[in-house]
C-alpha cells in the first residue's frame, strides 16, 4: 500500500543573490526536502524584472533520468520593473491579472518526483538585475514504494 | 473459470523514462506499453524538425488500446517549414505556445491518465512531409504491476 503523509511545507531561501546562469537562461534548482518521493503541490515566487525591457517568462521543469519535462510556466510576458507574483498549483487554471502583476497556472498533476530528481526554475529572456525571490514550494511527501 | 485481476494503481510501483525508437524521416512514432502493468502517463516529450516543404503540419497525440481510442490531444499549433519545436504533453498541464520565444509548445493531457499495458502511444500528423523528422521521444510513466487477486 502507498500511504501519503499530510502535506509538508518546505520554504526555500531567497534566491535573489543565488541565481546562476546556464547557457541562455538563468537557472535555480531545488529538490524535494527529504530523501523521499514527493509531489509538488504548489509553487510560489516573486519575480522582479529590472528596468531593461524584455519579455520574460518563468518556467519550472523537472530533470529526471537525464531528460527535461516542463511542469509549469507563465504565459504572459513580464516586461520590466514591476514585481510579479507567480503561483502554480495542481488543477489551477492558467490566468493572469496584468494590472495586479499576478500570474498563475497548473502544475502537472500527481507528478511523482524521486529524491534524486531536480526541479529547475528558468527565466526566459533573463536580464542582469532580474530577481527571483521568496521561492516557496509545498510538497506532498510519500513513503517510498519503488519496486 | 476466468481470472480476476487487480488493476488498481496502488502498492509498489516504478518510475520509468521510456526512450521511444526514433522513426525514419517522414514517419510517425509509436510505442506500445508493456503488458502486465497499469500506467500513469505523466508526460510525453519529443522534437519535430520540419523540412523545407511549406506544409502546415498539425501534430496530434493519440493513445489506442487495440482499435479503441482512449484519449487524444489535438493540435493547437501549426508547424511550418524549417521549424524545430519541442512538444511537451503533461498530465493536468496547460496549452501554451512559446514557439517564438523558446521553440516550445506545452499541452494538457487528462489530469489522471491511467492507461493499461498494451496501449499504443503515437503521433498522427496532418501534412507530415517525407523530410520531417521526429526525435528525442520520451514517455515519463509510473507503473504498477497487475496483481492476481
Amino acid at each position: 500500500m502507498t500511504h501519503n503523509n499530510p502535506a509538508d511545507w518546505a520554504l526555500f531561501d531567497d534566491v535573489s543573490v543565488d541565481i546562476t546562469l546556464s547557457g541562455a537562461y538563468p537557472i535555480r534548482t531545488f529538490t524535494p526536502p527529504v530523501n523521499r518521493d514527493a509531489e509538488l503541490v504548489h509553487f510560489h515566487c516573486i519575480f522582479s524584472p529590472c528596468a531593461t525591457v524584455a519579455d520574460r517568462y518563468l518556467l519550472l521543469s523537472l530533470n529526471i533520468f537525464s531528460t527535461y519535462q516542463f511542469i509549469a510556466l507563465t504565459t504572459v510576458p513580464m516586461p520590466a520593473t514591476n514585481s510579479w507574483r507567480v503561483f502554480f498549483a495542481q488543477g489551477l487554471e492558467q490566468a493572469s491579472i496584468g494590472s495586479l502583476f499576478y500570474q498563475c497556472g497548473p502544475i502537472a498533476t500527481r507528478l511523482r518526483i524521486p529524491p534524486n530528481a531536480t526541479i529547475f526554475i528558468h527565466v526566459l529572456n533573463y536580464q542582469v538585475g532580474d530577481l527571483v525571490q521568496d521561492v516557496a514550494a509545498r510538497w506532498n511527501l510519500q513513503i517510498k514504494t519503488n519496486m | 473459470m476466468s481470472k480476476r485481476f487487480n488493476r488498481v494503481a496502488q502498492g509498489p510501483f516504478s518510475l520509468d523514462i521510456i526512450d521511444v525508437v526514433t522513426p525514419a524521416a517522414g514517419a510517425e512514432f509509436s510505442h506500445t506499453l508493456e503488458e502486465g502493468y497499469t500506467y500513469f502517463l505523466h508526460s510525453v516529450t519529443f522534437y519535430l524538425q520540419a523540412s523545407v516543404v511549406a506544409n502546415n503540419r498539425l501534430v496530434i497525440l493519440e493513445t489506442y488500446l487495440a482499435d479503441r481510442l482512449l484519449f487524444t490531444k489535438p493540435h493547437v499549433y501549426t508547424q511550418v517549414a524549417n521549424e524545430l519545436l519541442l512538444y511537451n504533453f503533461v498530465a493536468g498541464g496547460t496549452d501554451v505556445d512559446l514557439s517564438a520565444a523558446l521553440q516550445l509548445l506545452t499541452f494538457r493531457l487528462p489530469s489522471t491518465p491511467f492507461i493499461p499495458g498494451g496501449t499504443r502511444v503515437l503521433s498522427n500528423t496532418a501534412l507530415l512531409d517525407v523530410g520531417d523528422q521526429f526525435s528525442g521521444i520520451y514517455l515519463y510513466v509510473q507503473k504498477w504491476p497487475i496483481l492476481e487477486d
